[in-house]
């Protein structure tokens, strides 16, 4: 069914709707947590304070906008907001924290996010990782991170081109 | 490694997502209660209408201003024959009323008859009826003065109206001059003089050897003052004696326009009895007026 009508029948009353929202949006929404935290742990907190949301604010969706976008910008606000805290409270280099769970049968894969997660800047690694493993567009990866789709699309050049001079540097 | 090949070991990876009680969320979740709608649909659009009003209110304040400035008169043209009226004129050069100065242009003039109030339509109006009622001939004058602040436009006015009766001059081949009188002072006192004619007083005021009081100088006609101004006797044949209403007084005891002029007869004794007795008789014989070409 239509996420935007999935919506609709929250705002409706039918609370259980949101199950089909959740396995409509799930892996983009633990991507987004998963690429600002690296923890898959923390990623699965967001992503449960993330469809609390969906029912608590089903008022503030406007209908006839993009009802991913409007999920995703909170998953992308709860991280954000996770993130902050976990800075705050713990002084730590967070580029040698790499959390590859998510690929876990994929050994070149993880290598990959490593490789990214170390020479990436922190907004390069988090589209390169949405665009990828969250199978993103880039349309709604920059209405997400609110940027411009043009801008999207270059941290996203700019990303792969990074890596893959760094992948080739490890190789020799 | 290619940079297609790293997109695509990425994106082919088997991703697993991490298996959240979503049943449980949705039933543990606080719906919020449905917030109530406005029901003044317009507050939504309440910053719009307001700048909406005031870009109005600007738009209608600039436009009434501009259109009560270009409709008030800022000039008045005087025009002295010997009816003398004066004609109310806006920036826009639109005539707002003509006033009559004196008894002559009582009734002579209507605004409503011009067919529109534009100042080259109401000075051929103006000129139309000088002449159709006999007051444009080679013996007469014309004089034309004006007040208002601004001189270049009062200059234009008065050229407007000169540019009409020089027309009218040439097509009904009559030689009847006008006389401008620029930057004349007007006083609010005076309201049924013309400042031309004001000025002429005060210049015969002036004279040592004047000896009429400004009150009589008033009731006098242009003609009049300007042979006054010239030392000459106010003459029967001048043009304020050639009347073509023929209003006067059969006895001859007034000047055909109704005015006195005691001084002129009691210091210029050889044009009292002589005057009198040739104006009446003109008037008697030409009772058009046109008698004293």
């Amino acid at each position: 069914m239509d996420l935007e009508k999935l919506l609709q029948k929250i705002r409706n009353g039918d609370r259980y709707a949101l199950v089909e929202v959740y396995n409509q949006t799930k892996r983009t929404v633990f991507s987004i947590a998963k690429s600002i935290l690296n923890s898959t742990q923390d990623a699965e907190d967001v992503m449960q304070e993330t469809y609390i949301k969906v029912i608590e604010k089903i008022y503030t969706y406007r209908i006839g906008t993009s009802p991913q976008a409007w999920i995703y910008k909170i998953a992308h606000n709860l991280a954000l907001d996770i993130y902050r805290k976990r800075k705050r409270l713990v002084a730590f280099d967070e580029k040698y924290i790499t959390d590859t769970a998510e690929i876990k049968d994929n050994f070149e894969a993880q290598e990959i996010l490593r490789v990214a997660k170390s020479c990436l800047s922190k907004e390069e690694y988090k589209v390169l990782y949405l665009h990828t493993i969250g199978d993103m567009q880039h349309s709604m990866i920059a209405k997400t991170i609110g940027k411009s789709y043009a801008t999207t699309r270059w941290i996203y050049a700019k990303a792969l081109k990074n890596v893959q001079n760094h992948l080739e540097k490890e190789d020799k | 490694m290619k940079k297609f090949e790293i997109e695509n070991k990425l994106k082919s990876s088997n991703v697993y997502t991490p298996e959240i009680n979503i049943l449980n969320i949705a039933s543990r979740a606080v719906m919020p209660t449905k917030p109530k709608k406005s029901k003044l649909w317009w507050t939504k659009y309440k910053g719009a209408m307001v700048a909406a009003i005031i870009i109005l209110m600007v738009v209608v304040g600039a436009t009434s201003g501009i259109s009560v400035y270009n409709n008030t008169p800022q000039t008045e043209l005087y025009i002295d024959v010997n009816p003398s009226i004066k004609l109310m004129v806006t920036p826009t050069n639109k005539v707002t009323d003509i006033v009559a100065l004196n008894d002559d242009a009582e009734g002579l003039f209507d605004l409503g008859k011009a067919e529109d109030n534009s100042l080259e339509s109401v000075s051929e109006y103006i000129i139309d009826i000088l002449s159709v009622n006999g007051y444009m001939s080679d013996g007469n004058e014309l004089y034309i003065s004006t007040t208002g602040n601004n001189q270049d436009k009062a200059a234009k006015v008065m050229n407007t109206f000169q540019e009409k009766f020089n027309n009218k001059n040439e097509t009904a081949n009559i030689n009847m001059p006008i006389h401008r009188m620029e930057n004349c002072q007007k006083r609010e006192e005076y309201q049924k003089i013309s400042p031309a004619k004001m000025q002429l007083i005060n210049q015969i005021l002036a004279e040592e050897d004047n000896t009429y009081t400004e009150d009589e100088l008033e009731t006098m006609s242009m003609s009049n003052l300007r042979i006054l101004l010239n030392h000459d006797p106010i003459s029967p044949n001048s043009p304020d004696n050639n009347q073509p209403n023929g209003n006067q007084e059969p006895n001859g005891q007034q000047q055909p326009n109704g005015q006195q002029e005691p001084k002129g007869q009691q210091s210029d004794g050889q044009t009292e009895s002589d005057g009198q007795q040739q104006t009446n008789g003109q008037q008697s014989n030409n009772g058009n007026g046109q008698g004293a070409k």
